[in-house]
């Protein structure tokens, strides 16, 4: 038995097995999985678990740059609920509130989502090669550094006779007065900022799965005499309502975590919080101010808020389109 | 093969023998790193970090003379990051074990970071450098904190009112009206209302656009705290050491900045962009009639700004400047000076070297050629006879401000208080608040922020 | 039926000219960019001279003789990049297997919390792992001592790339488990009945033939780690010392203190995109691709 087993071996082109003990343990083992998701475990925990803990504590604590390195902020007597109250009785609590609700629905609905279905209904029903061009172009925002990205937009919006728009169109339009277009018109350029970002990454998970639609259905919608528009409202958004769940939900995390693009661009500003949003706000009052205001332990509250909504969010998400029906079982895992 | 061999063999014991012989002598010389952070403005600004390369040397050169086995080797970062990041960037990397030795930063940091524990009082140290009685007795004012010196004040400046000649003429003024501008500001006799009239003058007959008669600084800082003081407002009290907000004085602060805009055609300037935007409009683009900004910025101007136009000549040709003026005839004018310092962490290993290094540098010929490269004034007793320095016209004219100036309290509050301070500004020159409203809010902030460490008058 | 290749008829240009439209923000700023990278001074996208001195900052440092060069800080950015893609790939590769093939107890919450990691705003969780850089700081030699990346504690290199390793974990996991799932099961089965490990059959066979999904993952990984401002600038010194990457470095150009010399910082950002330029013309397939795992919405 065990000499044919020996020559089967031989002749398989996987025969380059020596017969050494793996590191590993054998397939039979209980154990192996956890093996290999070690690596990920470990970076998972110092950098998640860890410092997730470490926020909830912090914010209820007031660890500020003057007590850095003095206060001992793992001792629950020092632990208040003064931040909270801080946060729900400070003027600008519902301006920021408000501020980071239009921004997340207003990208999410013109760019991350709507956008990126137009364009992916668009690229995918003409000439491929140029579909596919005009997505590379717009994944392109995605690919520059932040900081060029942003560099790009402020030329775009800068003050005539500098400013690309000022200059080229809407001075010859004469609806512009040739203003810094981000002091008078914040808003547009921060939801444009991130929407062109966010356009792509929805973009090309809604072009992969139009185009993976089975071509019969396509072909039957057009013989039945239907246009391109009942077309697409009855056989194609139905067809990809996995992916546009996905996106929706990946999207409207990405959008209320994200504040990178918006500190660059504006900063909050122009003016007192005019286009600060929740996650910003946590940034700045724990790492910034001109004359020295971290408050590491106010900031950590304010995050902790945010973290709180996003996870409440993810879940319901993951519960409304029930996403549990999409996770298949593993392939095979015994033999 | 053979004679190769042995060529590299004696090539290889020569390299031995040298290497013991050098490692032997080196074990005599002690080599000590030092690592310097400064914030610098490209290029005016380089000499706060470069004097340290010269005074490497010079010190270097006293310990061999004194047969010290020590050597100091500089490492030198130096860029032009933000105040606030600066000062997140010294917490974090103290707090990781990587502080600089020294640390240049403004004084009103000092009270946070003494009470934290960052860095050193110097007062023993300072003793065996006589060269630091030079330095203005006022200057070190600031950086004391509970009676201790914790810094060497590194240069200091004013903040002048400044003035746009030729749009004054525009507006009808005579030349000797216009040399004569400096000085009745400093008699008390043209006041912060006059040159608000004069704004609006300007304003109405067109010499400038409304919301361009007056600007102050597009963002938080310390200028706005010297109209504070102008109005009678104190932000200290040296008994206590607590921070002071008088509701009277803020009052007067709030309803002159409300006036300005509502009134006077000014203050169009808040939230504009520094280098795209407010220093093009002062100083090359030339549509505001007065500003306040900081005689630094003469050197930014004359460099960068005006490099096209004539650089400091088309400044002295157009550009006026004088002290802050009262509030009311007959009062005092004033200005702020904000004074940078170096600072010893106090992790630093070797203080008295890092003492020395500073004392190599608070001298004449580094301390002038950094003021000269960026248009600060010299901080040194008989600076203004130093014949290097005489030849900044500027720094000369400037030099009386100082008579008048005031400084930033030394608080370890004074971040909260100055943010919620100025938050209601911002919102009284948007229109959001009155000035009553403003104050209310201010003292509301200023009790919910810091609780008892604030004093309410 | 013969097509026409461009199928011109009134609703094909319609779809065109929508395109254009709704794309001219993009190619209005890269026009902008390459203009004023050569020009003395532009308005708007006119050029007022053309000069090839906005490039000096290549051989000449711009702020005087002391300051960092450019290719000092080109180096670390590389590094960064390199280190953090390295481990992302493996470590995704690893973790994404077993979550593909093999049943154990929590495999589905560990799905769903990648899904949820991705929830974690990085801003909430900038404090405390500080205090993780510190506590790293401390081992020793894995703490500051390793040549090249300094380490992986606070300010250096290796610690900012595995900062950056851990947000890019859930991304990564997602699209590797992609892949994976497309692969048949049949080399596994032969391969484990001969007696090879699990692990011998992940490196040996399934590796080597998801290299699409390696590739892609890679690029996005390197390109990430290339553009990266927050996370270095938060956990290194300084914007030009030693531990400095290229988006911090640019910052120095657009302080808000110095005059914007927009041509300048334009050739910088150029040279910085140059990377992200060569991957896209010679990549493209694999970056358009990097989200086919999850096209169909099953995991």
């Amino acid at each position: 038995m065990s000499k044919n087993f020996q020559l089967e071996r031989e002749k398989s082109s996987l025969s380059s097995f020596p017969n050494t003990k793996s590191f590993f343990p054998k397939s039979k083992s209980w154990l192996l999985p956890y093996a290999f998701l070690s690596p990920t475990l470990v970076v998972v925990t110092l950098f998640f678990f860890i410092p997730l803990v470490m926020v909830f504590i912090l914010s209820f604590t007031n660890l500020d740059m003057t007590n850095f390195g003095i206060l001992k902020w793992w001792q629950p007597a020092n632990w208040t609920l003064d931040n909270y109250i801080k946060i729900f009785t400070n003027r600008f609590f519902p301006k920021i509130l408000n501020n980071t609700l239009i921004y997340v629905s207003a990208t999410l609905i013109f760019f991350n989502v709507g956008m990126a279905l137009v364009i992916a209904l668009i690229t995918t029903n003409i000439n491929r090669r140029v579909g596919f061009a005009f997505r590379l172009i717009w994944l392109m925002c995605r690919l520059t550094p932040v900081v060029v990205y942003i560099m790009m937009w402020k030329a775009l919006a800068g003050p005539a006779p500098m400013g690309v728009l000022n200059k080229h169109i809407l001075g010859p339009l004469g609806i512009s007065a040739g203003g810094y277009l981000l002091n008078t018109n914040p808003w547009v350029f921060v939801i444009l900022a991130n929407g062109f970002i966010g356009a792509s990454f929805g973009m090309i998970i809604f072009s992969s799965a139009i185009e993976a639609i089975p071509k019969d259905y396509m072909i039957a919608s057009k013989v039945d005499g239907a246009s391109t528009w009942q077309t697409i409202r009855y056989v194609t958004i139905p067809m990809i309502k996995w992916p546009l769940l996905f996106v929706t939900t990946y999207q409207t995390l990405s959008l209320l975590t994200s504040f990178e693009h918006i500190m660059l661009l504006t900063d909050g500003g122009p003016g007192l919080y005019e286009t600060e949003v929740w996650s910003l706000t946590a940034y700045h009052r724990a790492f910034t101010s001109y004359f020295g205001n971290t408050q590491w332990g106010y900031g950590s509250a304010w995050a902790v808020i945010l973290v709180i909504i996003g996870v409440a969010m993810a879940i319901i998400y993951l519960r409304v389109f029930k996403f549990n029906e999409l996770i298949q079982e593993p392939k095979i895992d015994q033999l | 093969m053979k004679a190769s061999r042995s060529l590299l063999s004696i090539i290889l014991i020569v390299i031995l023998v040298m290497s013991f012989t050098a490692m032997a002598l080196a074990q005599d010389l002690e080599i000590i790193p030092i690592k310097i952070r400064c914030r610098a403005k490209p290029p005016m600004e380089n000499w706060r970090g470069l004097n340290f390369l010269v005074a490497e040397k010079d010190l270097n050169a006293d310990l061999e003379a004194v047969l010290d086995p020590r050597r100091v080797k500089v490492e030198i970062i130096q860029d032009n990051m933000g105040w606030g990041d600066l000062v997140t960037e010294f917490v974090l990397s103290y707090g990781a074990g990587e502080a600089p030795d020294i640390w240049l930063t403004g004084h009103e940091f000092i009270g946070a970071q003494a009470e934290a524990g960052r860095i050193i009082p110097l007062d023993g140290i300072i003793e065996e450098f006589p060269i630091y009685n030079l330095v203005f007795d006022t200057l070190w004012d600031c950086t004391e904190y509970k009676g201790e010196i914790w810094g060497v004040p590194q240069d200091a400046e004013a903040r002048p009112l400044y003035w746009n000649k030729s749009l004054l003429k525009k507006l009808g003024w005579s030349n000797v009206e216009i040399e004569a501008l400096p000085g009745k500001i400093e008699k008390g006799e043209f006041t912060l209302y006059d040159m608000l009239e004069t704004a609006k003058q300007a304003v109405d007959k067109g010499v400038v656009e409304p919301g361009n008669g007056f600007w102050t600084r597009p963002s938080n800082g310390p200028d706005f705290t010297a109209f504070y003081y102008a109005f009678g407002g104190e932000t200290i009290d040296s008994a206590t050491g607590k921070l002071v907000f008088d509701k009277t004085a803020g009052l007067k602060y709030y309803k002159f900045f409300n006036d300005a805009v509502q009134e006077y055609g000014s203050m169009g300037c808040l939230g504009l962009g520094w280098s795209d935007a407010w220093h093009p409009g002062v100083s090359s683009g030339g549509k505001v009639l007065f500003w306040v900004g900081g005689t630094w910025q003469w050197a930014e101007w004359a460099e960068i700004y005006l490099k096209d136009l004539g650089g400091e000549a088309y400044a002295w040709e157009n550009f006026g400047f004088g002290l802050i003026p009262a509030a009311e005839k007959g009062g005092k004018p004033n200005s702020l000076t904000h004074p940078l310092a170096y600072l010893v962490s106090s992790q630093c290993k070797h203080p008295d070297l890092a003492v020395a290094l500073i004392a190599k540098v608070t001298n004449y010929g580094p301390n002038t050629r950094h003021a000269i490269s960026s248009t600060h004034l010299g901080i040194l007793k008989g600076q203004t006879e130093y014949k290097f320095y005489k030849q900044s016209r500027l720094l000369s004219e400037a030099l009386y401000m100082l008579d008048y100036t005031t400084f930033l309290p030394n608080s370890p509050y004074w971040g909260p208080y100055s943010t919620v301070t100025y938050e209601a500004l911002a919102a009284v020159i948007s229109g959001d608040f009155t000035p009553e409203e403003a104050v209310d809010f201010a003292v509301e902030g200023l009790n919910r922020e810091l609780g008892d460490k604030v004093i309410i008058k | 039926m013969v097509l026409n290749k461009f199928r011109l008829n009134l609703k094909s240009i319609l779809a065109y000219l929508a395109l254009l439209t709704f794309s001219m923000p993009i190619f209005l700023a890269f026009l902008w960019l390459i203009i004023t990278t050569f020009s003395t001074r532009t308005e708007g996208l006119e050029s007022l001279g053309w000069t090839l001195s906005n490039w000096s900052f290549l051989w000449k440092s711009p702020f005087g003789p002391k300051f960092q060069s450019i290719w000092f800080v080109t180096l670390n950015t590389f590094l960064l990049a390199t280190v953090m893609t390295t481990i992302v790939v493996f470590v995704s590769a690893m973790s994404a297997y077993a979550l593909s093939r093999m049943k154990f107890a929590g495999r589905k919450g560990f799905l769903s919390a990648t899904l949820i990691l991705h929830a974690f705003p990085s801003v909430t969780l900038l404090i405390p792992i500080y205090f993780v850089l510190r506590w790293i700081t401390k081992v020793p030699i894995i703490g500051q001592g390793l040549p090249l990346v300094g380490g992986f504690g606070f300010n250096t290199i290796g610690g900012v790339a595995l900062v950056m390793v851990a947000f890019q974990l859930p991304f990564g996991i997602w699209i590797m488990k992609g892949f994976f799932d497309n692969i048949s099961w049949d080399m596994e089965r032969s391969a484990l009945i001969d007696g090879a490990s699990r692990f011998q059959v992940w490196w040996k066979i399934i590796m080597p033939n998801i290299k699409p999904g390696i590739a892609a993952l890679s690029i996005f990984a390197f390109i990430s780690g290339w553009n990266a401002y927050l996370i270095p600038f938060t956990f290194t010194v300084g914007r030009a010392g030693k531990t400095t990457v290229l988006s911090v470095y640019i910052q120095n150009f657009i302080s808000e203190s110095v005059m914007t010399e927009w041509n300048m910082v334009a050739a910088v950002g150029l040279f910085q995109l140059i990377p992200v330029l060569i991957f896209f013309l010679f990549t493209q397939e694999a970056l358009l691709n990097i989200y086919g795992g999850g096209a169909k919405g099953g995991a």
